[in-house]
């Protein structure tokens, strides 16, 4: 085989030479052929094998494109009002959320679920409480297009972003392309993974400083994982990568009344009876900043979601004491984002 | 002077020549594209095998996260969906089809995986939830009650669901089946609410987790006999096949160009022979 190799890029050598001669000659044009590009890198993201991983700030950012999305998730020329920009719901000084049980559309009206914090976002194994989107820049899509949420469309934000001309001279030198949707969202996307947030009390435990985290919270901990919770939130992200269903052990939405098109979770895009109520098991970094909580929003406070959890993912009702230990376990989760530099 | 014969198998040597230098340019395998695509070809199987891998250190708890198997599902998306990498030009359209044909079933199989691998992690998880939990609730629920036959049945259950954790089998199966109905017609008929409700949840974990080792177990199964090495392996025999042949072609080819540049070199050193010898007959005549 190695022969045959050597020998066909001989005889490929010799035929090139000949023909360069023939093109010099005045032959004609020859066809060669481009070049395939290599396959892209492996992701290099840093892989643990303990129920919670440390988290790394973001690396590798275009620094460019970083600027860009960071003045677009705040530029509310992407909704059809002009009112609403992303970080209107995801404000960055809140969590990454806007603290209601379910934010208000362009028509003011409330959204069918919770606003899940735009924070560690990039860890998520998919995107929506569904997991509908697989990448950030599919996400992008659903709140920008959907005429509840920012109500606006890809002509209209291009036409309307195209009217700045320093923003469209940014775009012309960070993309060979320019302005198009696919490089809004790629700005966007980039921007979005800038925000993780590292140096949390617990990632500085993990790495060695037994004096990160107080002595319930190391209680809390152990409880998490003795209970089973991390079977479920674990990860760098502790929790953002499968799915679960939302009422193990008790009927969740029955206790609750009311239910929803947006409470079929994951059903509503399989189809498939085994997603009723299967929704993406959400990221706990932060969480205490992140309130109300689950996919509804109906929660309106930590250690009521610590109950509700252990009650119908656990069939268990906490002490006060177990509560309040997990609660301070889950604050040493709310890390700082640092701007990658 | 010189014959007409001879200028025609001159022109004809160089029309073969070309003609041959152009096929062999366009068909001959090129190695930038080989080795990239040979390089996705290796990297997939990587993977697959990664995958297999990570879901069994993730079944037999190896691993207590799943960050690995993500990982590995966005370097499939990677190599799979964003990839610029295609079937190398060489190829000819009859090879191409068969190729694409496979890389379109191992694409369907690399869903299907994908699809069984987030229904094995919703049910490993809470495989894992309840041995995790089951241990300290039994423990628990002992306490909780002062009936020795009671607590006789919840150690019982527990030495036998914990071993069903562990092992497989129907005997065991049966075993603990027959003790959950027995500590659970025990329970019914306790009165301290609390340690009923203890017992209750022993036996719920108990249950679950016979339920789901069994559902695990099963998907677990059909992502490893899923045919997805077979379909890569029938995509790499069919390209092997095809480099190959392109190979041969490009030897045979590399052959005639050589014995036709030879023949052109004896054609045109004849005619150059030839026009010397007319050139000396003719500054000879002219003297």
């Amino acid at each position: 085989m190695q022969l045959q190799e050597a020998y066909s890029m001989l005889a490929r050598r010799v035929s090139r030479a000949v023909l360069a001669a023939l093109l010099a000659l005045g032959c004609g044009e020859g066809a060669a052929a481009a070049p395939a590009a290599l396959a892209p890198p492996r992701s290099d993201a840093p892989v643990e094998l303990g129920p919670i991983a440390p988290l790394e700030a973001a690396k590798h950012l275009d620094p460019a494109r970083l600027e860009l999305g960071r003045q677009l998730f705040a530029d509310v020329r992407l909704s059809g009002n002009g009112k609403l920009a992303c970080a209107t719901c995801h404000d960055l000084g809140h969590g990454g959320v806007d603290g209601r049980p379910h934010s208000l559309g362009v028509g003011g009206e409330p959204l069918a679920v919770n606003t899940p914090s735009v924070f560690n976002a990039s860890l998520n194994f998919r995107q929506f409480w569904d997991g509908r989107a697989l990448t950030l820049e599919a996400q992008i899509d659903g709140p920008l297009l959907n005429p509840a949420e920012m109500g606006s469309s890809w002509p209209r934000v291009l036409d309307t972003l195209g009217q700045d001309r320093e923003l469209a001279a940014r775009f012309a030198r960070s993309y060979p392309q320019g302005l198009t949707p696919a490089n809004v969202k790629n700005a966007l996307a980039t921007f979005e993974r800038s925000l993780v947030t590292p140096n949390a009390p617990f990632d500085r435990y993990l790495s060695g400083d037994s004096g990160a985290l107080s002595a319930d919270a190391r209680h809390g901990y152990e409880l998490f994982t003795t209970y089973g919770c991390s079977s479920c939130h674990q990860g760098r992200g502790v929790g953002g990568n499968m799915f679960q269903k939302l009422g193990i052990m008790a009927d969740y939405f029955a206790a609750r009344g009311n239910e929803t098109a947006a409470d079929l979770g994951r059903f509503n895009v399989t189809h498939d009876e085994a997603d009723r109520h299967v929704f993406k098991v959400p990221s706990l970094r932060n969480v205490a900043l992140t309130a109300p909580y689950l996919h509804d929003g109906s929660v309106p406070t930590l250690p009521d979601a610590v109950r509700a959890m252990a009650r119908f993912q656990l069939g268990r009702d906490l002490s006060d004491g177990d509560v309040h230990a997990l609660v301070a376990f889950l604050e040493s989760l709310t890390g700082t984002y640092a701007v990658p530099r | 002077m010189i014959s007409r014969a001879v200028w025609r198998l001159s022109a004809l040597a160089a029309a073969a020549l070309t003609a041959t230098v152009v096929f062999n340019e366009r068909s001959a395998p090129d190695q930038h594209e080989h080795q990239a695509f040979s390089q996705l070809l290796d990297d997939t199987r990587a993977l697959d095998q990664d995958m297999a891998r990570h879901a069994l250190e993730a079944r037999f708890q190896l691993v207590s996260n799943y960050d690995q198997l993500t990982k590995d599902d966005l370097d499939v998306r990677a190599i799979h969906d964003g990839s610029p990498v295609e079937v190398p030009t060489f190829v000819r359209a009859g090879e191409r089809r068969a190729i694409a044909q496979a890389l379109s079933r191992y694409a369907a199989l690399a869903r299907e995986r994908q699809r069984l691998l987030e229904d094995f992690k919703s049910k490993n998880a809470l495989l894992k939830n309840s041995i995790s939990y089951f241990p300290s609730l039994a423990a628990g629920a002992s306490k909780q009650t002062r009936d020795p036959v009671l607590v006789a049945h919840i150690n019982e259950l527990r030495a036998l669901t914990l071993n069903v954790a562990l092992r497989s089998g129907p005997q065991l199966l049966l075993a603990q089946s027959q003790e959950i109905s027995a500590l659970s017609g025990q329970a019914a008929a306790h009165e301290d609410d609390k340690a009923r409700h203890g017992i209750e949840l022993t036996l719920a974990h108990a249950r679950t987790i016979a339920a789901s080792k069994a559902d695990t177990d099963g998907v677990l199964t059909r992502i490893l006999e899923l045919p997805i090495g077979a379909a890569r392996e029938d995509a790499q025999r069919l390209y092997s096949k095809a480099y190959a042949r392109a190979a041969t072609e490009a030897r045979y080819c590399g052959l005639f160009v050589a014995a036709m540049a030879f023949a052109l070199l004896g054609l045109v050193t004849h005619i150059g022979l030839r026009l010397r010898r007319a050139a000396i007959e003719l500054g000879k005549s002219n003297e």
